[in-house]
């Protein structure tokens, strides 16, 4: 299926905060409650519609263990969104956010979405971060945020496709340089920029601009 | 209570084929022959015939005994009798990270397999993984160790499956499972050259998505056991166990060059990781009675037996050695590591330098430098907690500040400079640990070497005011030896505490500490030198001045620093303005007639002479060198700043900007020098 544009995510967090299920949710719309625990990088990829335009979605999902950090940070290059993931029914993680963020915005390009998840919304009787802080922590760091379920799918349609919709209005405003992969950004095969069927704010990000 | 779990293969009976039954039989009746020729146990001989019979897959039945044996384990676990109870009863129920990363693995290991839906299963890998963390806190637990050891649970008991684990942690993958999994990280370098070396075509197309790294990492941590059906990667871990990590190379070459032209053609690495992982999860086990593989409730295209798979491996790459493997380790692991460290520096300094003294570059100099001295002296921390930010990753100790300070700070030549140091250090260390981290070193360093001529004067102003600079340390006869602290004194610094305590959102991190602490438990020296740190450090947060300062005080100041420019330079013009300068500060210090009347006029050094004047005046202050009740010398900060700005000379020097970077070489060559020397004289 040709596809006008192909977006890369990647999935952080702390371990066990549920970043394979939702991805699992979101490709094969299913939870599995006994998981596989991800070793090193994981993969999932699924195809959305924005703005009539197929997009394609390929996402890396990441394992959180703190051995693993280095190996998470090369991922970061070449992602436009990210999705970073904290379990509401442990503080813990969500405390961990800013090391996550700090690292995120060192190895990533500066334009990459961001997109703040508090998940297992579902186990509400257990929850020790309330949907305020989380809100209160995007806003102070400029990240788009939402509360989902990986067991319930609640928002994780959302969450993806929110994330998309935010980079392809980059794109369209001009500050995504498509032309250059290491955005995490890709034209599709027929939809190549020798077409000329660039989207119109994307004209000023011509080769010789460089980018970011 | 718990007791030891049998192999769980015998507790949780998979249901056989009569044709998987036989083939067992005849492959364990192979293993008795070979018993009966070459010996059992420890004592056995390796025989080609051997080599044969573990290619085929070593029947369920034996693997215990064939993997303690192959491995090494029955060794161990001999010689170290009633160790593994004791380290269960050891770690049940403490709480510690490892644990707690352990409870949240135990459900996610080895989930298909019937044993770990019951509490048998699930609390026997909890026994191993706790107990193992236990026995090595420098590796306590790795995700990945989950996984393999659940498997050696199927097949061997729950002891012998802690040996296995202890053979596989410590001597046959060294260092894979460690804070930063840096042996599979040594590895993966290892297998890249590999496939350039091999499969070179497959090489370069690979390269451009950074491919190798990203497949192969848990091939290597766990043994293919989470990316195939386990049945099938059982096999593998029989060769493993039998030839060591050679195989997983073998393997991986195998794989990569049954998918090359698949990989190839593929546009983008999301591709080659499907390609990869279809082949993977479709390798199935010739033993196994020919059933589907299901995965995920979906049958799955089988791709090869593991049998081929190995068989391959071993005719295709048998030729690469342990000791080739040995080798391209070593080469490549000294890179792993130094990425490593540069990544933490890197990140170190992103952490840092908002605070502006010095540029990255020049910042990433020093980190190195720091960490090069870390590594010479002790191990640097390597586990060090997530949530702290990265300049808390290396501690420096008073002995490498005084290093560090004497090589790079202009204030570090003098004869006071160990002096200097040690009050300096006392001054910067918020948390009154003896340990300065990265970024109050910088700014400690920063203060003195590159802030604006005020903001480095009114250090040095502080580093002579108690209790940074306690009157006990100054040699001067006038002291009384009261124990009260000076109540004006006191109160000061109350005031300065409490504005902080209320203050602290605007206050930077680096004095936060300080001002989040409750106040009733700091002592009042420490809360003053907390107050003065945050007025050093954060001026722009803090516009209060700081205290008066009295004469003993003042003229061990006048004592440093004329020690200090004494390095610098040499000429007459020196000797005049700190003379003047002196003059002026004493005189408003409202005393100079009776210093004139003091001083020997033949005597140049201002300072001589005021210390002679000293003896002769019965001055009195009390035991913080505060202006006691007979004598009301002292001179407020601003007096000093603005009398000491007309001296050209010290304006010069407290001007002057280091350069960081061209300190370091010099320093590291010092070093080098001395470390050379030392080790001519002891040889």
């Amino acid at each position: 299926m040709s596809y006008a544009y192909l977006f890369k995510y990647i999935i952080i967090g702390d371990t066990g905060v549920g970043k394979s299920c939702l991805l699992l949710q979101f490709t094969d719309k299913r939870f599995q409650p006994v998981h596989d625990l991800t070793i090193g990088v994981e993969f999932g990829a699924r195809m959305i519609t924005i703005d009539n335009k197929l997009i394609k979605l390929q996402i890396w999902d990441t394992a959180g263990q703190e051995a693993f950090r280095s190996i998470t940070r090369s991922y970061y290059r070449g992602a436009a969104g990210a999705l970073l993931v904290y379990d509401i029914t442990r503080r813990e993680t969500f405390n961990h956010l800013t090391t996550w963020l700090e690292d995120a915005r060192q190895h990533s390009n500066s334009n990459m979405v961001i997109m703040l998840i508090g998940n297992k919304s579902d186990l509400e009787s257990r929850r020790e971060v309330k949907k305020e802080e989380g809100d209160a922590f995007a806003r102070e760091h400029g990240l788009i945020f939402m509360e989902t379920s990986a067991r319930t799918a609640a928002n994780v349609e959302e969450a993806f496709i929110n994330t998309a919709k935010e980079i392809y209005e980059k794109i369209q405003e001009g500050v995504f340089d498509i032309n250059n992969e290491a955005n995490g950004i890709k034209i599709g095969p027929q939809h190549s920029p020798s077409n000329a069927s660039l989207p119109p704010g994307s004209q000023s990000s011509s080769p010789s601009s460089g980018c970011c | 209570k718990w007791e030891l779990q049998p192999p769980l293969r015998t507790l949780f009976k998979k249901e056989v084929s009569k044709e998987s039954l036989a083939q067992e039989e005849v492959k364990a009746k192979q293993w008795e022959l070979h018993f009966a020729e070459y010996g059992r146990g420890v004592s056995m001989y390796r025989t080609t015939e051997m080599a044969k019979l573990v290619l085929q897959g070593v029947p369920n039945s034996m693997r215990r005994e064939l993997w303690l044996t192959f491995a090494g384990a029955w060794n161990e676990m001999a010689s170290n009798r009633g160790v593994y109870k004791d380290l269960v009863e050891n770690a049940m129920g403490r709480v510690c990270t490892a644990n707690e990363e352990i409870e949240r693995d135990l459900h996610r290991s080895l989930p298909e397999h019937p044993a770990f839906h019951t509490d048998i299963g699930i609390s026997a890998l909890r026994r191993v993984l706790t107990a193992y963390a236990a026995r090595n806190p420098q590796i306590g637990y790795c995700q990945a160790m989950n996984i393999v050891s659940s498997v050696l649970l199927i097949y061997c008991g729950e002891e012998e499956a802690f040996w296995l684990l202890v053979c596989l942690c410590e001597s046959l993958l060294p260092d894979y499972y460690n804070t930063k999994v840096v042996g599979a990280l040594v590895d993966q370098e290892v297998l890249d050259y590999l496939v350039s070396e091999h499969l070179p075509k497959l090489h370069s197309a690979l390269q451009q998505f950074g491919m190798i790294k990203m497949i192969s990492l848990s091939w290597f941590l766990t043994i293919f056991l989470s990316v195939m059906p386990y049945s099938s990667a059982v096999n593998i871990v029989d060769c493993f166990f039998y030839d060591g990590a050679k195989v997983i190379f073998q393997v991986a070459l195998t794989i990569l060059e049954a998918n090359h032209e698949k990989l190839q053609d593929c546009h983008d690495d999301g591709e080659a990781m499907q390609v990869l992982t279809t082949y993977l999860c479709g390798i199935y086990n010739e033993h196994d009675g020919g059933h589907p593989i299901i995965k995920d409730g979906e049958t799955v295209v089988k791709s090869i037996s593991v049998q081929a798979l190995l068989y391959n491996a071993y005719s295709k790459y048998g030729t690469i050695t342990a000791g080739e493997i040995e080798r391209q380790r070593v080469k490549h692991r000294l890179r792993v590591v130094q990425n490593l460290e540069d990544g933490l520096g890197r990140n170190i300094v992103r952490s840092i330098q908002s605070d502006g003294y010095f540029s990255p570059e020049q910042l990433m100099d020093l980190v190195s430098f720091i960490r090069e001295e870390l590594v010479g002296r002790h191990r640097p921390d390597e586990r060090y907690d997530p949530a702290t930010p990265p300049y808390e990753a290396y501690r420096v100790d008073y002995e490498l500040f005084r290093l560090l300070f004497a090589g790079i700070s202009p204030w570090g030549k003098g004869s006071k400079a160990d002096d200097l140091a040690a009050r300096l250090f006392r001054l910067m260390d918020s948390n009154n640990d003896e340990i300065l981290n990265v970024r109050e070193v910088v700014a400690a360093l920063g203060l003195t070497c590159t802030s604006e001529l005020t903001v480095r004067l009114k250090l040095f102003y502080t580093l002579h005011l108690p209790p940074v600079l306690p009157t006990i340390e100054i040699h001067s006869p006038i002291l009384s030896d009261g124990a009260e602290v000076a109540s004006e004194a006191t109160e000061f610094f109350e005031d300065i505490s409490f504005a902080f305590g209320n203050n602290s959102t605007e206050s930077t991190p680096l004095v936060e500490k300080s001002g989040n602490s409750s106040a009733e438990e700091l002592t009042w020296e420490v809360r003053s030198l907390s107050s003065l740190r945050s007025l050093v450090v954060a001026p722009k947060q803090d516009q209060r001045s700081l205290p008066r300062m009295s004469q003993p005080h003042f003229i061990a100041l006048w004592h440093t620093l004329y020690d200090m420019l004494q390095q610098e330079l040499t000429d007459e013009e020196l000797y005049h303005s700190i003379a003047s300068v002196g003059t002026l500060l004493l005189r408003l210090g409202d005393v100079v007639k009776r210093f004139y009347a003091a001083r020997d006029e033949s005597n140049d050094s201002l300072v001589t002479a005021a210390e002679q004047w000293n003896e002769k005046s019965g001055m009195v202050s009390d035991q913080n060198g505060n202006p006691g009740e007979e004598a009301e010398w002292s001179i407020a900060v601003e007096q000093f700043l603005a009398t000491t700005l007309t001296g050209q000379p010290i304006v010069d020097f407290f001007s002057k900007k280091t350069d960081l970077s061209a300190a370091v070489v010099k320093l590291r060559k010092s070093r080098l020098n001395t470390l050379q020397s030392h080790s001519e004289l002891s040889s």
